[in-house]
């Protein structure tokens, strides 16, 4: 795997190659979180390719930046949730089973019931722990970063974990 | 313990797939709309900020209060923070689910926890 080290220091030599190594480290990451928050592959695809216009866009900022994993997915989370806000239908107020079917389009493999079931109990957390809980189980990260990219304490971000994955749990068990 | 239990049974998989080509062409698709979006950026006209001095100067002292404030607070907290995390879960998982929900919500707008790291 590419480090970012690596990468930080291609942008500031060879920006044009340094950038094809960021969407090569980051793309596939970058594009399962906003899939995990929109469901739908289109808004996905939008919300991933405005990511990384953003991020090229300010490449000459690179030097600033402390943490580039943060950076990219503050930028993603953002792109995410202003898609969310636009969306015609307020899936905020639906259960994640509701939700889920409204954003499901021909990319989600409906036969995948257990899998299909773990997204909708996600959906059905406030956003906030969404959000946690998927960067904390899916992409792994420490609680210091998912606070970053969140806008939240450490702390904080450690028990919007644990209260999420006691609602998933509860969500799979009540919904059989 | 029965929590991991349900979460093993998925583990990471995912209901959602994608075109076969997709991440192969995305690099090409992101510098065609970067190139499209610098082209429509450039038509718009770019304004003149306007500097004020007096307002920087007092804004500059505003953000110096703040900070010395912050510090100050920040060193008082220190020693208590440095308690064990494991003991804070501990104590945490014992509490009802409308507890810790409870707990969460004061936590999120609390001006002196809510630090942003960038």
């Amino acid at each position: 795997m590419i480090a970012d080290s690596n990468i930080i220091e291609a942008l500031q030599l060879r920006p044009s190659t340094g950038f094809s190594m960021l969407m090569k480290r980051y793309q596939e990451p970058v594009y399962w979180h906003t899939r995990r928050l929109l469901v739908d592959h289109a808004d996905a695809e939008d919300a991933t390719q405005e990511t990384f216009v953003r991020i090229y866009r300010s490449l000459a900022q690179i030097a600033q930046v402390k943490s580039l994993k943060a950076w990219i997915f503050t930028i993603a989370t953002r792109e995410a949730l202003r898609i969310i806000d636009g969306r015609r239908h307020d899936t905020v107020s639906l259960d994640g089973a509701e939700a889920f079917k409204l954003m499901a389009d021909e990319w989600v493999d409906l036969g995948r019931k257990a899998e299909v079931k773990f997204q909708q109990a996600i959906l059905s957390l406030p956003r906030k722990q969404q959000l946690v809980f998927n960067l904390r189980y899916y992409n792994e990260m420490a609680y210091s970063e998912i606070a970053t990219i969140v806008g939240t304490t450490a702390v904080s971000a450690r028990m919007n974990y644990h209260l999420a994955k006691n609602k998933i749990v509860k969500y799979l068990k009540t919904n059989d | 313990m029965e929590n991991e239990k349900d979460f093993d049974k998925v583990g990471k998989k995912m209901p959602y797939t994608v075109p076969s080509d997709f991440f192969d062409t995305l690099e090409g698709k992101v510098r065609d709309r970067a190139a499209h979006e610098a082209h429509v950026v450039e038509i718009a006209p770019a304004r003149r900020p306007v500097f004020n001095l007096r307002r920087a100067i007092a804004a500059a002292a505003c953000i110096a209060v703040l900070i010395a404030a912050g510090i100050g607070f920040y060193q008082h907290q220190q020693p208590r923070r440095a308690a064990s995390m494991a003991d804070v879960e501990m104590a945490y998982d014992q509490l009802s689910e409308q507890d810790q929900q409870y707990i969460l919500d004061l936590s999120q707008d609390d001006i002196f926890i809510n630090e942003q790291n960038y």
